[in-house]
């Protein structure tokens, strides 16, 4: 031994379980911290590149200006990629929607646009061709094709090459033309409208360039608009909804951090805090307080050594199974995943937070280690100064001695009460905000909504043409859990409190009103179902003012009839067209209004494929849709995603019960001197059983308290941020969560006694008692 | 009457060539009321003769007697309240429950048989012990001397049959010593309780009406005490 430094090794030789609790704890928090900001890292850079897949790489668009400015903003420094974007007017092409637009080669590739085949265009009179279009028509590299706009002029252009999917073409059925820059401008004035997109470099401050040179030419806010989903995935928008996501990522970061900061904290601590008497001895050979410091923080860099790699590693292998289970799921319903790849924020956020933490939480216990008097240490009564000066003296007036005592030991020494309650109720904080996710996923994906049907059978162009005859007869189906049908009758004209619109009235039967129930926000479903109220969607009842009891008037076929407001929705299964008044009433009701009593369209859930029996029942001028693959793969979307919340969660679970075992077991090791006492002048093992569980609930309760209370506020603010703002469902205390989170509390603290009450009940009172 | 009866008491420490016999065939009896030291070297096996007594070890052979019990015999449940109701221990380093102020300490071995204690009887304890005006003072706030009385009220609070002390002067000065062994001798006249103190001070030794000696394990009575 060179240095009294190297006491340190060998007392990690001599003491491997202890050691290994420690690192254990460090490496789960850093595990822990590199995987969830890995995993958010991972899956913004994938929706980044979806996005930009889908919609193109730019940052923003300026309309109105010169080609001079155009010039001067394309030559400054923080600009990457900049180009005029031509879009002409949509013109046909055998029958088919043709879509013109142009630009430079760069920002066209940018954009997505890559040339499977041939070359970009270099003059006025060349183009690229969708590679659809190629198929569909006939055409080859080389080829030419006669274009004829509303001026009556007919262009002729030569197609240079081929190009794939570009802003969703395939989506729409149409098929795209792409000229130059050049080539648009030579369509002549008036033929075409013309766009300045800009594409940053990587680290500028969008924002604060935008205003530059909003300023420096004299644009209007109109002129210029940003790429708010791209600048918002970029952490750069000021969108108020962005916002409210970033607050949300923010405060859950924060969360998970402190989620960490207290398991290590924690453990660092009580391993501290359980040899006292080891550093007692240190000092009483003569170790300076300085040294003992020194001690302290060696140690726990190498605890930090070991804890930080292992951590890391776990952390990253823990994502990278994350990602390739997601990938597996839901190859169809989320974007790609990056695999196998470093998060180099998710690492670096690890290996800070393992060490500073670390590092900081060995300053107090090193300050308590080197305070520790050497007569204390030789002459026995270390556990005084061992547990921390006890304030005041045990309420053996208001609980019996054995409760009262653990409620004191859990009290009496605020740093680890704060230490183990906070953990606890960080766990329960995460666990009631991450669960607002799974609430999101369900409001974001429809099918997963109860009135999702999996097969469905329409009329042609959505005419109620299914009779009563055949409702009846696809009852009889087997397999069929839920059958259901609605009728239809669109371009209503009506009038509501603000003014004139058109209306869309849709039936509901029975089991449509009783899913309606759970979704209603105000009023009462009886008020529709005999009174003939209507239902309306929440996003209306906002932008016209509508409440409950307000009549809309709505001039339908049968007359002119004025309904009235009897429920408001949270969400409705319909998309209005052209901004159309959705309104549900009663058959009764639609069938005096309409006088048309056949469905427009007869949904079912099924157990089984049941397509072809019920394609049997339908004429050729009917549809069928069969969305039984789909709700499977969605649900199967949905599934992964709770898969993945819950398995953080259950994470941070195991790290809240880690570290309250390690805590009550430190805690008794630290006391067993005075248990040792206690068993010699008469307390039973059952006696110290209470004694060690009131200690352990004390935590619990404490921690579970503030933990419901916070996490009842957050849950409530992401709810408003995340689902009330976009569906109006107004929040309720998740009980099924809360009384989950309170039963965890409760195993927990009998799974924490159970080791420590064997290490009672096989203790040696003699050895101890003598030890002192 | 005894009310002790030690027979035959071996304690044997380890196995095979590493075995230690720490306590050798010890028999005798102490009557009712008695006030008996034990002398002997460190490491004699004193402690463990005494721990054996108060059933905090159990032996490798032989028996103890108290008031009539054997105490081996009875399960380890009933052996506790058995201790908690009948023996009182003192040890040297006193060993105060730390977040028990000085009349909760005193009053303990009842809270333990959920008793409401006879709070003349403490009274009466803490004046004798001089504690009255320190009665809410948590350990760490008394000295030596004042925790030892504590451990001593602590001890007397059952009205046991048997107190035990482990060198209860081991940690305090000569002043204190006299007065926690005078505090000991009157508490046991006046309750008439049977003590048996473990030792290394001949002075105290001497006070006391017999005195056993223990040697490399065996047990000698010494009778009344001899220089």
């Amino acid at each position: 031994m060179k240095s009294y430094l190297a006491l340190i090794p060998e007392y990690a030789k001599a003491h491997k379980n202890k050691n290994r609790l420690t690192v254990v704890c460090i490496a789960i928090s850093v595990m822990l911290v590199t995987a969830i900001f890995g995993m958010a890292e991972m899956s913004i850079k994938a929706l980044n590149n979806e996005y930009i897949r889908q919609h193109g790489n730019f940052h923003a668009i300026i309309t109105g200006i010169s080609d001079s400015v155009a010039g001067q903003i394309d030559n400054r420094d923080d600009v990457r990629v900049s180009s005029w974007v031509g879009i002409a007017e949509d013109t046909a092409y055998e029958g088919k929607e043709l879509i013109i637009q142009g630009s430079e080669q760069d920002l066209a590739e940018q954009m997505n646009l890559v040339v499977t085949a041939g070359a970009y265009p270099a003059s006025t009179q060349e183009a690229l061709l969708d590679s659809l279009a190629f198929e569909q028509f006939g055409l080859s590299v080389g080829d030419a094709i006669d274009i004829v706009l509303s001026d009556g002029q007919t262009r002729n252009y030569t197609i240079t090459g081929m190009y794939s999917d570009f802003s969703g073409l395939k989506a729409s059925g149409a098929h795209g033309l792409f000229l130059t820059a050049e080539g648009i401008r030579a369509l002549g004035s008036g033929m075409y409208k013309e766009y300045f997109y800009i594409q940053f470099k990587s680290k500028v401050n969008i924002n604060r360039a935008l205003s530059e040179i909003k300023g420096l030419y004299g644009l209007t806010g109109e002129q210029v608009s940003t790429n708010t989903t791209l600048l918002g995935m970029m952490g750069q928008s000021d969108d108020s909804s962005m916002l409210q996501i970033y607050l949300t990522a923010g405060i859950l970061f924060i969360l998970v951090t402190m989620a960490g900061t207290f398991m290590i904290a924690s453990s660092f601590n009580m391993s501290i805090l359980e040899r006292t008497q080891f550093f007692g001895l240190l000092r009483c050979l003569g170790a300076t307080k300085k040294q003992i410091k020194r001690y302290v923080r060696l140690e726990g860099l190498r605890y930090s050594l070991k804890g930080i790699p292992i951590g890391l590693l776990a952390g990253c292998v823990l994502m990278w199974a994350a990602l390739f289970f997601l990938n597996v799921l839901n190859s169809e319903y989320l974007p790609e995943m990056p695999l196998l790849q470093i998060s180099r924020p998710g690492t670096a956020s690890g290996v800070v937070m393992g060490f500073l933490v670390v590092m900081l939480a060995s300053r107090s216990p090193a300050k308590k280690a080197a305070r520790v008097s050497p007569q204390a240490a030789v002459t026995g009564n270390i556990n005084n100064t061992n547990n921390g000066q006890t304030g005041r003296a045990s309420n053996t007036k208001r609980f019996r001695v054995d409760t009262a005592m653990g409620l004191n030991h859990a009290f009496s020494n605020k740093k680890s009460l704060t230490l183990i309650a906070g953990s606890f109720a960080l766990s329960i904080i995460l666990f009631l905000s991450f669960t607002v996710l799974i609430d999101f996923t369900e409001h974001a994906l429809k099918p997963l909504k109860p009135y999702a049907p999996d097969i469905s059978i329409m009329g042609p162009e959505d005419s109620p043409l299914l009779d009563r005859e055949l409702m009846e007869e696809v009852k009889k189906l087997p397999h069929i859990k839920n059958i259901y049908g609605r009728m239809f009758s669109d371009n209503i004209p009506a009038r509501g409190k603000l003014g004139d619109g058109t209306a869309a009235l849709i039936s509901y039967d029975e089991p449509q009103f009783k899913w309606a129930e759970e979704m209603l926000v105000a009023g009462n479903i009886d008020n529709v179902l005999k009174a003939g109220g209507v239902l309306v969607d929440y996003g209306y009842s906002e932008e016209f003012n509508w409440n409950i009891g307000d009549a809309i008037t709505l001039h339908a076929p049968g007359g002119t009839y004025d309904v009235q407001i009897a429920g408001i929705l949270s969400d409705t299964p319909f998309d209005a067209e052209n901004g159309e008044w959705i309104i549900i009433c009663s058959e009764a009701v639609f069938t005096a209004l309409t006088g048309i009593s056949d469905y427009t369209i007869i949904d079912m859930q099924v157990d089984k494929d049941i397509s072809e029996q019920a394609r049997s029942l339908i004429t050729p001028q009917m549809r069928l849709m069969d969305r039984q693959q789909s709700n499977s793969e969605v649900r199967k979307a949905y599934y992964a995603m709770a898969v993945f919340v819950y398995g953080f969660l259950l994470v941070i679970a195991l790290v809240a019960l880690i570290n309250i075992l390690n805590t009550v077991s430190a805690s008794v090791s630290n006391r067993m001197g005075n248990y040792g006492v206690m068993r010699a002048v008469g307390m039973s093992c059952k006696q110290l059983k209470r004694m060690i569980t009131a200690e352990a609930a004390a935590y619990a309760v404490t921690g579970s308290i503030v933990g419901c209370v916070l996490g009842l506020l957050l849950h409530r603010l992401f709810f408003g941020f995340m689902i009330t703002s976009n569906w109006g469902d107004l929040w309720q205390p998740p009980v099924i969560v809360l009384a989950a989170a309170v039963t965890a509390a409760i195993l927990t603290t009998f799974i924490a006694v159970i080791s420590p009450s064997r290490k009672i009940e096989n203790m040696s009172i003699v050895n101890i008692v003598n030890a002192q | 009457m005894n009310l002790l009866e030690v027979n035959e008491l071996c304690k044997t420490y380890g196995s095979g060539e590493t075995a230690v016999q720490a306590l050798k065939n010890a028999s005798f009896s102490i009557p009712k009321g008695q006030f008996t030291a034990v002398v002997g070297e460190s490491g004699s096996g004193k402690s463990t003769l005494l721990n054996m007594i108060g059933a905090l070890d159990t032996p490798t052979s032989g028996s103890v007697t108290i008031d009539g019990k054997e105490i081996f015999r009875i399960n380890d449940e009933q052996l506790t309240i058995f201790r908690r109701r009948n023996i009182g221990f003192i040890f040297q380093a006193y060993n105060l429950i730390p977040e028990l102020n000085v009349e909760q300490n005193i009053i303990f071995p009842l809270l333990l048989d959920y008793k409401k204690p006879d709070m003349a009887y403490v009274e009466e304890i803490l004046t004798v012990l001089s504690l009255k005006d320190r009665r809410k003072h948590l350990p760490r706030q008394l000295s030596g001397g004042q925790q030892q009385r504590v451990a001593i009220g602590r001890a007397l609070i059952t009205r046991p049959m048997l107190i035990l002390a482990d060198e209860p002067t081991g940690n305090l000065d000569t002043q204190n010593s006299g007065e926690v062994i005078s505090l000991l001798k009157t508490a046991s006249k006046r309750y008439s309780q049977t003590i048996i103190m473990i030792t290394h001070n001949r002075g105290i030794a001497s006070t006391a009406e017999r005195v056993l000696q223990v040697s490399d394990g065996v047990l000698t009575d010494l009778g009344g005490y001899a220089e």
